[in-house]
Order: C-alpha cells, then sequence, then structure tokens
C-alpha cells in the first residue's frame, strides 16, 4: 500500500534548479535511501516532504492526502536531523518526551510509548543526562527515539550517520534497521555512502543533480545499473564507450570499444542514448578463453586477503580487475575473459 | 600533581588572586567602617549606632526604594525591548547588519555623552518639546529632565543598556540551530510553543547575565541621576558620595554596604525569576500549566 | 504576505528610530558645538545664527583640556597593557589546563563586573588615605582599573589559549624547540588577535570610566570624562559640554571599528568577550 506519494516536485533557487521533475512512490514499512553526490538535492527532497521547505511546482501525498499545505508541526512525519538536533536545554527524558506533550497525546498512552522506545533503544540508563553528557551513538539513539516516540507514518533520516566513527556507523545501522522492522516503520534514509545504502535498504533511489538516476533494489542497482552515473557512483565498473553496434543472433551484439571488439547480451533495441558498455571487475576470469578475450599488462597489484584486485593496461587503456587467484607479477602479460551476458549496456548521463 | 596545583594557584595569583584582594579588601573596610572600626579619623569603636541613624533616616529609605526603582526597571526596559528585536534580526536579511549596527552603537557612546545629547532633546527647550509644541500637542513645555518620576533617568539608562542586552540576547538567539528549531517544529510545536519551549529557555543564560548587569548598573547609578535624575531624591551612590564629601565616612560606608548588599540579593533575585519563569517547563509553559491543572483537578 | 509586509513595517520604523537615536543626537551635538558666543543659539532657531569654531579653541586653550586628554591617553595605554600582563598567567590556566574548582574560579573572575564602581572608588580612597598613601592617588587609579577591567582581558584571553592548537604545540615540542621558541612559533601567533582585542577593549574602557578617576583623582587628576562632569555640572556651558562630549567620542569609534575588523578577521568565539559567556 502506497503511504507516500510525490508528484512532479520542482524547486529552484534563483537560477540553481535544485529539483526537477521529481516524482516518488513509497509503500508502507519500506525503506528506501536516497544516494546521491554532495549538492544533488537529498535535503531538499527531504525537506519538502516533511514541510520545511515548500516546492515551486509538484504535490505531497501521505496516505493519500494532499498535505501540501499542511505545515511540518502537523504532518505526521518525523525528522532525524544530521546534527541530532537534540534539545540541549532538556535531559534526555525530556527530549523524547518532548513530541509527545506537544501532539497532545494522552498521558497513560504516552506513558506507554515512551517506556517501549527508551526499552528498545536502551536509554534507561540515560534519561536524566543532557545530550552534551551523551556519546555520539547515545545522541543518535536520542533523535531516534524522538522521532518515532509519537509513531509517526514516515520517519525521514538526513545522513544520521556522518558524525559517527567506522565502528560506530555499523553498529547504529544495524540498530535503525532493527528498530524500523520492529516498530514496522516507513523510511526515507539519505545517505552519500553507498555501502550504507546497499546493506540497508529495500529500494535505493540513486539521485543526480535533482533527477532520479534509477531506483531499484540495491542487487538490481549494483548487477544492473543502467547509466554511466549509476554504474560508476554504485561500486568499481570498467566502462567502455562504443561505436557501431551489430546485431547478431539471438539477442547478442557486437560493438567497437577502445580495448578492442566485445560480444555481449543485449535483448532491447539500442537508442541513441546507449553508448557505453560496463563490467565489474569481478566478472573478469583471469587465464580463461572465452568470446571476448582481452589481453594486457598488469601495472599494479594490491592484494586484499579474500581477493586481489589488479590494474591492467590494454593499449594505455587502464582496467580494472578482482580476482581470486595470485602469483601476479608487475608488467606480466595476462588473459582474460568477460561472458557477454556480464557486459552492460549504459545509457549516456 | 601537587606540583600542578601550585604552578595553577601561582598562575591565578596575578590575575584571578588582585581581584579577590582588592574587592575583598575594600568590602571589608566598607562593612568594618560602617560598624565603627576602621576609622580614618578618631577612636575604633564597635557600633551600631551608624546604622541604627542611617534607618531612621527618610532619604535614606527614600534612596533605597529609588535606586531600586530605577534598577528594576531599566533592566525590565532595557530586555523587554532588546528581546523582540533580537528575535527579529535573528535570520540575517539585507540590512540587518546595519541596523543592529545602528541599535549597537550607543555601546560606544559614553554615558555622560549620551546624557548629554539627550538633554538637548528631552530638555525643557529640548527638541521634544519644541516639536509637540509646534504640532500644538501642549502649550507648555513638558518636564522630561530632572522629573519626579526619574523617566529621563529611565530613558538614558535603557539607551545605554538595551544595546548591551541587544548584543548578549543576540548572540545567544542566532547560536540556537535552525535545526532545532525545525526538530520541533517537526515534533508538533506551534509557534508559540517552539517560543516559549525552546527559544526562551535556550537564552536564560543570556538574559540572566544581561539582566544582572544592567540591574546592578542601573541601581548603582550616579552619573545619570546627578544629570537628569529628580532633584529631590538621591540615588544611593549619590548619597554614598555626599556622605563622603561632608567627610561622614561611617555613614557613606552603611549606604555602601547597603549598595553592594543589594546589589547581591538583586542579582540573585533576577537570576531566580528569570530562571523560574523562563525555564523549561516553565510557569509560562503551557507542559507546566497542564500539569498545574491536572493538580488542580485531582484535588478536587 | 502578512509577515512581509510586518517585516517592512519593522525595517522602516527601525530605520526611523535609529536615526533618532543616533543621528539627531549627534547632529544637536555638533551644531551646539559650533554655537558662537557672539549670538545665542535660541528656541525659535532651527540652526545656529551664527557659527564658528570658536568654541572649540577656546576650550583647547583656556580650560583643563589639554590636561585631561594628556591623562587620559597616559592612563590608558598603561591600564591595558598593565591588565594584559596581569590576565596572562590566569588566561593560561583558564584555557589550557583542567582542576577542581576552575568553574568557580571563572565565576569570580567576574567579581568586579558586578561591584557597585563607586563604593570600590569611594573606599578605596579611604584605603589609601588610612594607609597614608595618598600620594600614590593615580596608582591607585592605574590598580583599580586593572582590576575593574581584568574580567574582560581575562575572559579574551582565555578563548585565545583554548584556541591555540595542540597539534602546534606538540610539533613546536618535537623539534625540540625551548620553552622560549615553543610561544612564538605555537602559542603567540594564535594570541595576537586576543592580546590586540585585549588591549582595545581595556583602552576604551579606561578611556571612559568615571567613577573612580571622579572620586580617587578629583580635583587634581582630570580625565575627559571628569571634565565633561564638571562642565556639566553648576555652570553648565552647553556648546563647551558639546566640544567635550565629541572629543571623548569621536576616538572610541575610530577603536571600535578598528576593534570590529580585528574581529571578524580573528575567530567568531573571540566576540563574546566583550559578552562575557
Ligand atoms: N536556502 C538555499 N538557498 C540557495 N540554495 C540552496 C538553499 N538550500 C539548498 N540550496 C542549494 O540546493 C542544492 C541542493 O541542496 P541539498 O541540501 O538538497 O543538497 P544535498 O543533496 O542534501 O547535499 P549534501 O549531500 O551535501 O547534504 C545545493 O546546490 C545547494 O547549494
Ligand atoms: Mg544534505
Amino acid at each position: 500500500m502506497s503511504i507516500l506519494k510525490v508528484k512532479n516536485l520542482f524547486k529552484s533557487y534563483g537560477k540553481i534548479e535544485v529539483l526537477k521533475n521529481f516524482s516518488l512512490d513509497i509503500d508502507s514499512t519500506e525503506f528506501v535511501s536516497l544516494l546521491g553526490p554532495s549538492g544533488c538535492g537529498k535535503t531538499t527532497v527531504l525537506k519538502i516532504i516533511s514541510g520545511f521547505i515548500s516546492p515551486d511546482k509538484g504535490t505531497v501525498f501521505i496516505e493519500d492526502i494532499d498535505v501540501s499545505n499542511t505545515p511540518p508541526e502537523k504532518r505526521n512525519t518525523a525528522m532525524c536531523f544530521q546534527s541530532y538536533a537534540l534539545f540541549p536545554h532538556l535531559t534526555v527524558e525530556d527530549n523524547i518526551k518532548f513530541g509527545l506533550y506537544e501532539k497532545k497525546i494522552p498521558k497513560n498512552k504516552s506513558k506507554d510509548l515512551f517506556e517501549e522506545a527508551i526499552e528498545h533503544l536502551s536509554l534507561s540508563q540515560e534519561l536524566g543526562k543532557y545530550p552534551n553528557e551523551l556519546s555520539g551513538g547515545q545522541q543518535q539513539r536520542v533523535a531516534l527515539g524522538r522521532a518515532l516516540v509519537t509513531r509517526p507514518k514516515i520517519i525521514l533520516f538526513d545522513e544520521p550517520l556522518s558524525n559517527l566513527d567506522a565502528i560506530l556507523r555499523g553498529t547504529v545501522r544495524n540498530e535503525i534497521k532493527r528498530i524500523q522492522s520492529e516498530f514496522k516503520l516507513t523510511a526515507i534514509y539519505v545517505t552519500h555512502d553507498q555501502s550504507e545504502a546497499l546493506s540497508i535498504s529495500d529500494r535505493v533511489l540513486l539521485m543526480k543533480e535533482g533527477e532520479i538516476n534509477q531506483i531499484d533494489t540495491p542487487e538490481k542497482i549494483y548487477d544492473n545499473p543502467i547509466s554511466y552515473f549509476s554504474a560508476s557512483f554504485v561500486g568499481i565498473s570498467n566502462i567502455h564507450h562504443f561505436k557501431n553496434p551489430k546485431k547478431l543472433e539471438n539477442n547478442f551484439i557486437e560493438v567497437d570499444t577502445n580495448v578492442g571488439k566485445l560480444k555481449l547480451f543485449y535483448k532491447n533495441n539500442l537508442t541513441d542514448k546507449n553508448i557505453y558498455v560496463s563490467w565489474r571487475p569481478e566478472k573478469a576470469e583471469v587465464g580463461e578463453q572465452r568470446e571476448n578475450t582481452l589481453f594486457g599488462r598488469i601495472k599494479s597489484i594490491a592484494f586484499q586477503g579474500a581477493f586481489t584486485e589488479l590494474e591492467v593496461a590494454i593499449k594505455n587503456i587502464k582496467i580494472k580487475i578482482i580476482t581470486q587467484k595470485r602469483g601476479f607479477k608487475i608488467n606480466e602479460e595476462i588473459k582474460f575473459g568477460i561472458k557477454p551476458e556480464n557486459l552492460l549496456v549504459l545509457e549516456q548521463s | 600533581m601537587l606540583a600542578k596545583y601550585l604552578f595553577i594557584i601561582l598562575c591565578l595569583i596575578p590575575g584571578l588572586g588582585i581581584i579577590l584582594a582588592l574587592i575583598g579588601f575594600v568590602t571589608y573596610i566598607v562593612i568594618m567602617q560602617s560598624i565603627g572600626l576602621n576609622n580614618l579619623f578618631g577612636e575604633d569603636e564597635f557600633t551600631i549606632k551608624f546604622w541604627d541613624k542611617i534607618f531612621a533616616r527618610k532619604s535614606y529609605n527614600r534612596s533605597v526604594r529609588y535606586s531600586l526603582y530605577i534598577g528594576t526597571f531599566s533592566t525590565i526596559f532595557s530586555i523587554l525591548i532588546a528581546y523582540p528585536i533580537a528575535l527579529w534580526l535573528r535570520k540575517p536579511f539585507r540590512g540587518s547588519l546595519f541596523i543592529s549596527s545602528i541599535l549597537k552603537a550607543p555601546l560606544l557612546v559614553h554615558g555622560l555623552v549620551a546624557a548629554f545629547l539627550f538633554l538637548n532633546v528631552i530638555e525643557y527647550h529640548g527638541l521634544v518639546n519644541q516639536l509637540l509644541q509646534y504640532l500644538n500637542f501642549t502649550d507648555q513645555p513638558i518636564r522630561m529632565r530632572n522629573d519626579r518620576n526619574a523617566f529621563g533617568v529611565l530613558f538614558l539608562q535603557t539607551w545605554k543598556n538595551m544595546p548591551f542586552a541587544l548584543l548578549l540576547l543576540a548572540g545567544a538567539l542566532q547560536s540556537i540551530s535552525d535545526d532545532t528549531l525545525d526538530a520541533a517544529r517537526d515534533l508538533g510545536a506551534s509557534l508559540y510553543r517552539r517560543f516559549i519551549d525552546i527559544i526562551i529557555p535556550l537564552t536564560i543564560s543570556a538574559m540572566t547575565a544581561a539582566a544582572i548587569i544592567i540591574f546592578i548598573g542601573a541601581f548603582a547609578d550616579f552619573t545619570f541621576q546627578k544629570i537628569a535624575g529628580p532633584r529631590n531624591t538621591f540615588s544611593l551612590s549619590q548619597l554614598m558620595v555626599e556622605y563622603r564629601g561632608r567627610g561622614k565616612w561611617n555613614e557613606a560606608a552603611t549606604v555602601g554596604v547597603t549598595l553592594i548588599v543589594l546589589s547581591f540579593f538583586g542579582a540573585v533575585l533576577v537570576a531566580f525569576i528569570i530562571n523560574k519563569l523562563f525555564k523549561y517547563p516553565g510557569w509560562l509553559s503551557p507542559v507546566k500549566m497542564k500539569n498545574i491543572k491536572s493538580i488542580i483537578t485531582r484535588q478536587k | 504576505m502578512i509577515a512581509k509586509s510586518l517585516h517592512r513595517i519593522l525595517f522602516i520604523s527601525m530605520i526611523i528610530i535609529g536615526v533618532i537615536w543616533i543621528v539627531v543626537p549627534f547632529i544637536m551635538a555638533i551644531l551646539w558645538s559650533l554655537v558662537d558666543p557672539a549670538e545665542p543659539w535660541t528656541v525659535d532657531l532651527v540652526t545656529p545664527p551664527v557659527m564658528s569654531f570658536y568654541r572649540w579653541t577656546y576650550m583647547w586653550e583656556s580650560s583643563n583640556l589639554k590636561d585631561a586628554l594628556f591623562n587620559s591617553y597616559l592612563l590608558a595605554p598603561t591600564v591595558s597593557i598593565i591588565t594584559l600582563i596581569f590576565s596572562i598567567p590566569t588566561a593560561y590556566v583558564f584555557g589550557r589546563y583542567n582542576f577542581v574548582g576552575k568553574e568557580i574560579a571563572k565565576l569570580l573572575c567576574l567579581l568586579p563586573l558586578v561591584t557597585p564602581y563607586f563604593v570600590l572608588s569611594v573606599f578605596l580612597t579611604a584605603t589609601i588615605i588610612s594607609f597614608g598613601l595618598s600620594e600614590y592617588r593615580v596608582a591607585a587609579i592605574v590598580l583599580a582599573h586593572a582590576v575593574m577591567f581584568l574580567p574582560y582581558a581575562i575572559r579574551i584571553m582565555t578563548v585565545g589559549f583554548e584556541q591555540v592548537s595542540q597539534e602546534h604545540i606538540d610539533a613546536a615540542r618535537d623539534l625540540s624547540a625551548t620553552t622560549f621558541s615553543r610561544w612564538r612559533v605555537a602559542y603567540f601567533p594564535a594570541l595576537r588577535p586576543a592580546f590586540f582585542a585585549s588591549i582595545l577593549i581595556v583602552f576604551i574602557q579606561s578611556i571612559e570610566e568615571f567613577a573612580v578617576a571622579f572620586i580617587l583623582g578629583s580635583p587634581t587628576f582630570v580625565t575627559i570624562p571628569t571634565l565633561l562632569f564638571s562642565t556639566m555640572g553648576q555652570d553648565f556651558v552647553r556648546p563647551n559640554a558639546a566640544v567635550l562630549s565629541l572629543i571623548l567620542v569621536v576616538p572610541n569609534v575610530v577603536l571600535m571599528l578598528f576593534l570590529e575588523k580585528l574581529l571578524r578577521t580573528a575567530n567568531p568565539a573571540m566576540i563574546s568577550g566583550k559578552g562575557l559567556k
């Protein structure tokens, strides 16, 4: 069931167009990540959904009700700020209870909600403390508790982990995910960390310059990037410009690239925009003889334990290869193959 | 550890040490002289007769009341005017820097100069009176300097102190992040409640600092009083200087002790009132109101 | 919409109030200072009938103005240097050390701000007389000023010391710098804006200070404020007071602009120096 619909949002500041025809549809209890480079408009989307910014054009529906003219304090959304935005003059307890007071939730009910929240977030030891007496992770949990204690329909996270160190980040990320599924919340999660987005979400929305570039499950985003942008932004890809596509039998095509002729499997019809072919470094099969056999010289070797990363030059073109094999030498000539179905056709943009 | 503390104490001596020594010493002298000891001239003898005498004096009691009146109202006016302006200037807009510089300019103007400047404006034949007469609001000039209610003094105090309050309050308000206010809004707080529950409590310490300093300055005022105050009432500082001028050091000391004690209690009271009124959830807060209401209904 | 027009109304009224607040009084003061004694400026005239610089030259030649200027401008720099020197050790431990009772010590440093200045000056005089040190009045004024303005200096210097980065100090140490060169390399550059801010603020305060200069200094030691006060006393000659007022205000404004510029280039946290905490 759709809980949030955003239709055709436009927003600009002066001459800068921040959002261009942005639409989105999210189901109840879904966890959607908004992933994109800095300045692409992620925060703007969240602020429009929560009501802090009104769009130039477009509408926001929450549970099929148009909330475009509803102020943030009346919208059933809760935002977790990047800075946490805890109230410095209130204790943890008062911070969490703040929304219960302001939304005038009856006493007995608010007591249950409060107790449930602190139990889930294991904050019962910290109730009397002030925000500046808490660690980063604890502050994050308080912010989370304060946002979800009133049981909002939608919870919005704006890069909630960016102030935490790497170790805490993993723990808190799992915590957010656990709480989201325990409370059956619908969540939109802004990040520019791709591994965060891939590991936590039901769907990833990839944004570029105010537009949706691709929206899909994490696996599909990784396995089937549709554009140059998504292939290069999520994970590592070897991308080649191609020319002269020739149709072969059984949906195979052959193209010319700077590393040579490549044969690939592509069901759809090619358009003018399809000018790139890409493949993931781990899809190269070193030493194998395939349809697409390439020869190159090893330029650098980085042993990573479970696998080895190679940088290989084919006629001055550098490509990356990830392999389980070992025992390479610098400047050694190697041969590798790529299966046609592992080669992907990308759109420009 | 011991060496560290020794070093720290050594370092504190020229700064904090001198402050404590001088202020402590002066306070000691005032108190002693007010009870007849440490006299400059004549025999030392412990006595409370100076206190008895001064308490019986009408002029003393009037001065106490008058100084408290000036201190209290200067503080209230300064903060009451500064707060909304500081709120308005919280977010920068075109021209906001200009406005805040104009409003803060009196900080650069010496109190005496301010007094002089405003004599020209508010005096019997000053600009305001001429304007009022010209516009036929009044046919006799209104007395605004040396008036009985000391409006001239209050005006000068507010003129001089409002910018100081504005400086502190604007600093406190500007350090409240937009995220904090947005978070409150997101949690359902209306404009009024954001003001009562977030903004005001977060400015308590700035407000208290401003209020205490303004209160003590205005309470112990000498210059404005001497120039623009009522002729028939003395402020406490004026009374003290007057006694000293007549060589009555012990009487001056009693007034001095009064000034110190009332400044101290005034400051404590100001801090207490501000804290009580504005702390979250303060008396003004809806949260508190609800609690009070529920207590009342339960008792019924 | 309503908010917008409210904003506009506020804006315009603030400009008007600002003009009445500052500009009108100053224009009046300037006009008064230019009144020529040949003909008085009476109620019915918008501007003085005859204008000249007579009052300025008169004040310069025949009053204590020269003495007052000399005293004030000697007193203020002395006080600001002494205050700075006194404040440094205390500020250093406030800024770089953690110790039990630090917050209380910091609070106690604000004591002069809540001490009524007239009580301080009257009974400092009493103390000096009782010790038979009456000749050292000027030294006592310097001392009293130093104590009164130490809170500002300590506060500003504390912020300054807090901002010296530990990494710079450690780096200087690593390079086996001596204590002196450690200060020169790590502390001094970071502290420079604080030095200037402290000196300027104390300078302005000292130039303006009235209570101590008046009670301890009178009648022999005049400063600009005490001179102004005396011209505003019994024989109040308005044009003379206007001249003195302008002399007292103008250098302040220049110094303040200086300070503002300094603070803008330095750290914003320092600005709170003037506003305590
Ligand atoms: N109030 C504003 N006025 C002018 N431009 C703005 C304003 N707010 C945002 N922008 C611009 O809009 C664009 C998108 O901003 P937004 O904050 O949504 O980016 P973001 O994707 O959240 O970036 P980040 O990952 O850095 O947080 C940016 O180019 C920004 O400069
Ligand atoms: Mg952002």
